[in-house]
């Protein structure tokens, strides 16, 4: 047997379950064990998928964006400009 | 402590990091991969992967990154923030979980941002024998 991945609660050991229900470390049953799942807290977007890791650590990279960033793009310059001089 | 327009990578250390967040508004997860699960006669699966998904974490100041150790066939748990399972009968460990929390200092309160799940540890051979 084999242990359970894990997130949230540690993961099994030496059965072939995780420790809790959806959203947890995949299972490791009777052959291949099952990839891991991903939850979503107070992050949304982007995409979720299995397919992480397959032979290694885990990983992330993670981009940081202070308030001037985060408003949306800056002004865009006009196009053209005209000047009348008295 | 982070600033604007950094983009970092962080990889398994055996421990909890912590990144100062006190001027950063919003964080984008490039990519998150999740820990695989430990090989024996079957491979363990694959690690869970978030791409692209953002976060507002104006309301806090530090970052807690919990990378998770890919499992092996070990006797030990695997680390992450919460730990993979010990493989029975040399089956593989399950990998450690990947995850990131957000934590105001001041208040005490944590919120919990996103987590890759670990892949399962694979099946010793004689798994298949029973």
């Amino acid at each position: 047997m084999a242990g359970g991945g894990a997130r949230g609660g540690e993961g099994s050991s030496g059965d072939d379950s995780d420790a809790e229900g959806t959203g947890f470390g995949g299972d490791a049953i009777s052959s291949n064990g099952e990839p891991g799942g991903q939850e979503l807290g107070i992050a949304s977007g982007g995409t979720t998928t299995t397919g992480g890791s397959s032979q290694g650590d885990g990983e992330i990279t993670i981009t940081y964006k202070a308030s001037s960033t985060t408003s949306g793009e800056p002004p865009k310059a006009p196009s053209s400009l005209s000047v009348e001089l008295g | 402590m982070a600033q604007d327009g950094d983009t970092i990578t962080y990889t398994f250390s055996g421990s909890k990091e912590t990144e100062d967040i006190s001027n950063i508004d919003e964080i984008v997860i490039d990519r998150m991969d999740g820990a695989d699960g430990g090989d024996d006669a079957y491979d363990g699966g694959s690690g869970g992967l978030i791409q692209n998904a953002t976060a507002d974490v104006s309301d806090y100041d530090v970052l807690e990154i919990w990378v998770g150790e890919a499992g092996e066939v070990d006797s030990s748990r695997t680390f992450g923030r919460s730990q993979g399972g010990v493989g029975g009968l040399g089956g593989g460990q399950g990998g450690g979980s990947t995850e990131l929390v957000a934590r105001n200092t001041d208040t005490g309160e944590t919120k919990f941002i996103a987590a890759a799940d670990a892949g399962g540890g694979g099946a010793p051979g004689s798994a298949l024998q029973q």
